[in-house]
């Protein structure tokens, strides 16, 4: 018979003003869906040890389609597992990360990097080109995505403009889709280069980084010179937004910790009177650590999540379409992507984005798992194996965490670090899910 | 084609009747849908037989199946693999009824043969079409399960499809002709008679006519692929022995559009306008796909003559092909 999924969350009941019912929003972490459900009916589900008798036909179909109730028999976390190894598998994606200058201009206090002048160079670039044109030639790509990061990828501009050429080319030739991507401080970002990154280089995507409104960011993501970089950045923020000519899509990050929670809610305040609510997608991210002690002056991980809650609430309100409740993440990171790799201004390669350039790894870098003048050592990918070894063995709490669907275990390395990275979806999953609720019913403006 | 039949041109009246008759058509009609469907009537059976445990049991392991099946078109096979372990093991752990054992088997059997035949492996897809056929035969003649024989012509009509991708018509359209002639009523015609059920059931319902359509439209695409190819001659030959046959005795809705692909194939214009405007009488709401595929037809045989006209006729096409979901690759070559 059935059972209600162990990832089956469901929300603190709600008086439904249309019907005049009590209900529940319902996630059934298995697929991602989201139903809303009669508290009744809810209680059945999770009274039920008789086989689901006083459930409707139709209601117990629709559950048994979401994967809300699942064989009674099943190991859930099994299948999860199982199914998150083949998407693994079958994912046609070669995600190719390239750190192409170790330089940075900013000097943010809670970066785990050590910034130098060094830029990728001439035979590592070769080399990597011969890289992308062996996993092409495979055939087993389909999508070729460039991830640009940093330190500051827009301070080598000339290689991002180099490589992103002869990258299309290659795609080109191999039948592949080319998409690329920006992970900028936006200093850089003026409107001439964007416009070059969108037409010219196949960026679809840019993400910025911004640490509140002005006082609260130049606070903490100053110029190395410490020197303040807010007004730079929204400068250029405001020109490349509001050309209809450059359609990538604009993300703005917010790290956030005790030093600038506060500084949030007056940044969003600021974007939505430049009416920047169409153009961008914000979102939030707690400080954490990156080979150093950044996670220390993080906010506590439960009052972050009830923050992060009255943000995204804020958002909603401002009129931005945040991201409200997370979709099943069978692919966790580029750790978990057999196609994927980051290779740093070094001609170093790693599977993890945040190992490159941080001192605490050693001069050898100990996550290194090849150089693009020795090749890549694919048998030395260990970081998500570890992991995912260590929740089959029950050496994670994640084997019986409800949002292991959703959150794909957040970050393995950190796991294996002897770290928590939970995300706060673990602890406002349940909010989030009225809050989609309550976002669904809002009237589309104007 | 036949040499010794003289090539009469069409005439351009009724090029142009022909073309009022579709606009009018295509504007007034849409196409129907039946009223009931397999999925309803295979349910009702099973609810009429089997416990209520054995139908949520059915319920997973099609949702499962779907789900696998949904991954192998996505050519995801990995994920689709992974969900086709699930449904087996639903199978092997779940006490059922035989009958509902086989039906989740059957269509088990079915999707199964889909994912082999998407990675290359046509051999076990075969292999396992039959299995499939082979529990329908005894789902339909020891459990009375009479609906399963929707799902036999689905399988044969698989067959054809597989046959067809690896360029085998001659193959596949007598079995889609004789599936559609014994959808149609004619049980002699069933196409694989190693594989015969022993009882006998009626096909009036309107869920037949449509399974015998849908045949009927997959035989016309199978026809219109091969037309050109190197089996043309044969494919040609095949069409007229189909008409000619003495055992075959067809319903007017599949011997009408056939007679007029026959007049096509002798390459003699005239008489191909006449037979097609009599195939297409009954309208577009009949079965969509076979109507476009001759208008197709038409727009071919009269391009020589009436150049303008065939442009109209192809711009009538394409606007048909508009209202399908899914536009059949050989509709949209012109």
């Amino acid at each position: 018979m059935l059972k209600l999924s162990r990832y089956c969350v469901a929300s603190e009941p709600f008086a439904d003003s249309d019907s005049g019912h009590i209900k529940h929003v319902i996630m059934s972490g298995r697929t991602g869906e989201v139903r809303v459900i009669d508290a009744q009916a809810w209680d059945n589900l999770t009274a039920a040890d008789e086989g689901y008798a006083d459930i409707s036909p139709q209601t117990r179909y629709e559950l048994t389609e979401i994967e809300a109730l699942v064989p009674e028999g099943e190991d859930e976390l099994s299948v999860i597992l199982s199914r998150n190894e083949a998407a693994q598998k079958d994912s046609r994606l070669f995600y190719l990360v390239i750190q192409p200058t170790a330089s940075c201009q900013l000097g943010c206090g809670y970066c785990g990097q050590e910034h130098t002048n060094q830029i990728l160079d001439t035979a590592d670039t070769k080399k990597l080109v011969d890289l992308a044109e062996h996993k092409l030639s495979a055939g087993d790509v389909e999508v070729f995505q460039v991830g640009w990061f940093g330190a500051e990828p827009l301070n080598a501009l000339k290689k991002v403009y180099e490589l992103s050429a002869k990258f299309q080319k290659l795609s080109e030739r191999h039948g592949c889709a080319y998409g690329a991507k920006v992970v900028t401080n936006g200093v850089k970002l003026k409107h001439g280069v964007a416009a070059r990154l969108n037409h010219t280089c196949g960026v679809k995507m840019v993400e910025i980084t911004l640490d509140g409104d002005k006082s609260f960011h130049d606070k903490r993501r100053f110029t190395k010179k410490q020197r303040p970089s807010f007004d730079k950045i929204y400068q250029n923020l405001l020109a490349v937004a509001r050309d209809p000519d450059i359609d990538f899509r604009l993300n703005i990050r917010c790290n956030v910790d005790e030093e600038n929670v506060d500084g949030v809610f007056p940044l969003i305040e600021r974007l939505a009177d430049d009416g920047l609510q169409d153009r961008i997608q914000f979102y939030t991210a707690p400080v954490h650590s990156w080979g150093n002690d950044a996670h220390l002056r993080a906010v506590e991980k439960e009052r972050y999540a009830r923050w992060e809650v009255e943000c995204i609430a804020f958002l909603v309100n401002k009129g931005f379409r945040p991201s409200i409740v997370p979709n099943r993440k069978d692919v966790v990171c580029l750790a978990a992507m057999d196609h994927g790799l980051l290779v740093d201004a070094y001609g170093e390669a790693f599977d993890c984005t945040e190992v490159s350039f941080v001192p605490t790894y050693g001069d050898d870098n100990i996550f290194k798992i090849g150089t693009m003048k020795n090749g890549v050592d694919q048998g030395a990918r260990s970081i998500f194996k570890d992991y995912a070894k260590g929740v089959a063995h029950g050496e994670y709490p994640c084997g019986s965490c409800e949002i292991l669907p959703l959150c794909g275990g957040s970050c393995p390395k950190q796991w294996n670090e002897g770290l928590c990275p939970c995300p706060p979806t673990k602890f406002n999953i349940r909010e989030r899910m009225l809050l989609h609720y309550c976002a669904s019913k809002l009237q589309p403006a104007g | 084609m036949n040499p010794r039949k003289t090539k009469s041109k069409p005439n351009g009246d009724q090029i142009g009747d022909l073309i009022r008759f579709v606009e009018d058509d295509l504007s007034s009609n849409q196409p129907r849908t039946p009223a009931t469907t397999f999925d309803r009537e295979l349910t009702q059976k099973l609810h009429d037989m089997v416990p209520d445990a054995d139908l949520v049991h059915l319920q997973q392991c099609a949702i499962r199946r779907n789900a696998a099946l949904r991954h192998a078109r996505e050519k995801k096979k990995h994920l689709s693999h992974q969900h086709f372990v699930e449904v087996r093991a639903l199978l092997r752990s779940v006490p059922a009824q035989p009958a509902t054992r086989l039906t989740i088997l059957s269509f088990l059997y079915s999707a199964e043969a889909y994912f082999h035949f998407k990675f290359s492996e046509k051999g076990v897809a075969e292999r396992f079409l039959w299995r499939s056929l082979k529990i329908d035969r005894t789902l339909q003649d020891r459990y009375g399960i009479d609906p399963i024989d929707i799902h036999r012509l689905q399988t044969a009509s698989n067959f054809c499809r597989m046959w067809k991708g690896g360029g085998e018509f001659k193959r596949a359209l007598p079995v889609l002709l004789d599936a559609a002639r014994y959808a149609a009523g004619n049980e002699a015609a069933w196409p694989f008679p190693e594989c015969a059920t022993r009882r006998r059931i009626g096909r009036s319902s309107e869920i037949w006519r449509a399974m015998t359509h849908q045949l009927l439209g997959e035989l016309f695409v199978g026809l219109a692929e091969a037309q050109d190819g190197v089996e043309a001659g044969e494919i040609a030959r095949f069409v007229d022995q189909a008409c000619q046959s003495s055992d075959a005795i067809l319903p007017d809705f599949i011997r009408l559009p056939l007679e007029a692909k026959r007049a096509f194939f002798e390459d003699d214009p005239g008489a191909f306008l006449s037979r097609a405007r009599v195939a297409l009488d009954p309208g577009y709401a009949e079965n969509p796909l076979v109507y476009f595929l001759l208008l197709r037809d038409v727009g071919v045989a009269v391009r020589p003559d009436s150049p303008g006209q065939a442009d109209q006729i192809m711009t009538l096409v394409r606007q048909g092909s508009g209202r399908f979901q899914r536009v059949p690759a050989v509709l949209s070559r012109h």
